[in-house]
């Protein structure tokens, strides 16, 4: 029998989005009392260790693409070609501070919630199969319209203000759109929402709440979120925790294909090699190449580490635009695998 | 250059505390400063003098810019010795004095570090010393406020002092050619060429986005997806050119945004069989 969960319920519901829902309760309810002080300060405490998981979930990204050949040869553009092109936007951004950079940040930026969207939309697929269902076409579509709309709805309300934001003490401005696009993009995530829990309620055979877990987080940490300063930081972590996740899980699946032997101690080194590859990838890429350009090109540390995450993140949403099709009948078997298969 | 040297000679001074004869030439990647040194600081006027003198702070890089406080640069990377003084008033400190930096610095024991003010910040009084002025080159220095600068308000290109030059009065500098304000890589400096060129580029790889989208079907995932970044690409660069001005035409606001969401869309087909 299929395992619904790649660990087990209280884990998956966790990382799925279960303990950022919790976290953003603790936060609302601590907000402008003595606590928040205190949550304030073991934020700032653990932030360090925020900042290398988030950086490992990307490098996980580039791991799991450069450390196959067959996945190189097969997403040749990906591998080759979108490297060159992120990094002429960073030294277009590089030789124009002003005139470049400040754009191509905010591309990345307002691409990264896009891309949060797309990894829902798949968490939520991926349990739907787990649990030997599939959304529907109606069902997808309704649910595409709420998960994508809680990223509309998020970006065209801080879009609204006309404002200049600041990343890394680069300055980029606000579209300043009009009050209404943010109100329609908040309708129709709405009444996407509400057509979906119509379609689901309707359905002949119902679909585990895990499935439902990612994008309730979503819409939290979009939409809710916004209005806790504690609890917003946050939502890049709890992202990357998703990430890294499953794809531990599918490292470790993918290794079992590979001949690696089905035991715990096994899957443990796995783990550990794995984790260590991506903590490894992400003091390369977030700490030692921004410090290298800064070096070679003169331009400053702090700007340097802004504009080349930033085409890091870029070059990460295309990789995980290719690498995750569940379509792949090779990704689709494993990721519907059990825990079990690798751990014997 | 004679005439702009005269203007900047006679360009405003920050104040009225009594000045030395002697004046110096700070040249910088940004331009030319010429500076005053006061007659109530003798100690670090001439510890300045004899810096600038042996070249000792060329190289010294901006560490600071401050819009509207002050300009820091670095200590002098080739000071002999460090020489600490005690604190002297020179004069108050307006904008345009250079203070030297704060006794005990561990990142300049020598403190041959200096700022030069954008602003009277009469707290400074007493707790630093006021070496002397800005006697010319205001402009040099509205240009080192345009400079961009990282979260930490470090140039993001490094500007820095290529040279300094002492005279012996104000008559002898009338000699010397001074250069005003260069253009910085700020980005603003020939915005409209940039602007025609970023067009130019966009319109090139939309062409090109365009004439594979249109034969994608026979040229298949790669000539697609080929197309695919260009026209990421091209859109990028009117992104860049437009999304500036956004804010001002809501129907372009409104245009930028949907067709960012509607690229990220299209992307997702990118590699895709």
């Amino acid at each position: 029998m299929r395992a619904l969960y790649l660990v087990g319920p209280a884990i998956d519901a966790l990382v799925m989005g279960g303990a950022s829902l919790l976290l953003y309760g603790v936060c609302r309810a601590l907000e402008g009392g003595a606590g928040a002080a205190a949550l304030s300060s073991a934020w700032e405490t653990v932030a360090i260790v925020v900042a290398a998981l988030n950086g490992a979930h990307f490098a996980a990204t580039s791991y799991r693409l450069y450390r196959s050949p067959d996945a190189m040869r097969q997403f040749p553009l990906t591998t080759a070609l979108v490297p060159l092109v992120v990094l002429a936007g960073v030294g277009a951004s590089f030789r124009w501070p002003l005139l470049i950079a400040p754009y191509f940040i905010k591309l990345f930026l307002l691409w990264s919630p896009y891309h949060y969207s797309g990894q829902t939309m798949g968490l939520s697929a991926l349990y739907a199969r787990r649990a030997g269902t599939a959304l529907e076409p109606a069902e997808r579509r309704t649910l595409e319209g709420f998960v994508f709309g809680t990223f509309l709805a998020s970006v065209a309300r801080a879009e609204v203000q006309v404002n200049r934001f600041d990343y890394f003490g680069i300055a980029y401005p606000s579209f300043g759109l009009p009050p209404w696009v943010a109100t329609a993009c908040l309708a129709a995530m709405a009444l996407s929402g509400v057509a979906f829990l119509i379609l689901i309620a309707r359905r002949a055979r119902s679909l585990p709440p895990i499935v439902f877990v990612a994008p309730a987080a979503q819409f939290v940490w979009f939409v809710l979120g916004p209005r806790s300063s504690l609890f917003y930081p946050l939502v890049p972590l709890f992202h990357g925790a998703q990430y890294l996740f499953v794809s531990w899980f599918l490292h470790l699946q993918e290794r079992r294909a590979e001949g690696a032997p089905r035991s715990v101690a096994s899957a443990a080194r796995e783990s550990l090699r794995w984790g260590g590859w991506s903590l490894a990838g992400y003091v390369v890429l977030f700490l030692a190449l921004p410090k290298l350009l800064s070096a070679t090109t003169g331009v400053s540390f702090l700007f340097a580490t802004a504009v080349f995450t930033g085409g890091v993140q870029l070059h990460h949403f295309f990789v995980d635009g290719v690498i995750w099709r569940l379509r792949t009948p090779h990704l689709a078997q494993a990721m519907t695998a059990s825990l079990s298969e690798v751990t014997g | 250059m004679r005439a702009l040297a005269l203007a900047l000679l006679l360009s405003a001074t920050a104040g009225a505390a009594p000045l030395r004869p002697e004046r110096a030439i700070i040249r910088t990647d940004a331009g030319d400063l010429v500076v005053a040194f006061y007659a109530g600081a003798p100690r670090h006027a001439e510890k300045l003098i004899g810096l600038m003198k042996t070249g000792a702070y060329d190289g010294a890089g901006l560490a600071k810019i401050d819009p509207s406080r002050f300009a820091a640069f670095n200590s002098a990377p080739k000071a002999p010795k460090a020489v600490r003084l005690p604190v002297e008033n020179g004069g108050e400190h307006r904008a345009g004095v250079i203070s030297m930096a704060h006794q005990g610095s561990d990142a300049d024991p020598g403190e041959t570090a200096f700022v030069i003010l954008y602003a009277d910040l009469a707290g400074m009084n007493g707790r630093f010393s006021s070496v002397g002025e800005v006697t010319g080159g205001r402009e040099v220095l509205d240009a080192l406020k345009r400079a961009p600068v990282d979260g930490a308000g470090k140039p993001v290109r490094p500007i820095a002092i290529r040279s300094t030059q002492v005279f012996p009065d104000e008559a002898a500098l009338t000699k010397v050619a001074l250069k005003g304000p260069v253009a910085l890589a700020t980005g603003d400096a020939d915005a409209a060429d940039r602007r025609r060129w970023l067009l130019l580029s966009a319109a090139l790889f939309l062409a090109s986005a365009a004439a594979i989208l249109l034969l994608g079907a026979e040229l298949g995932r790669a000539s697609r997806s080929v197309a695919l970044l260009a026209g990421l690409a091209g859109f990028f660069c009117l992104f860049a050119v437009y999304a500036g001005e956004a804010a001002v035409s809501p129907s372009l606001a409104v245009g930028l945004f949907a067709a960012t969401v509607a690229v990220f869309r299209l992307m997702s087909y990118f590699e895709r069989t």
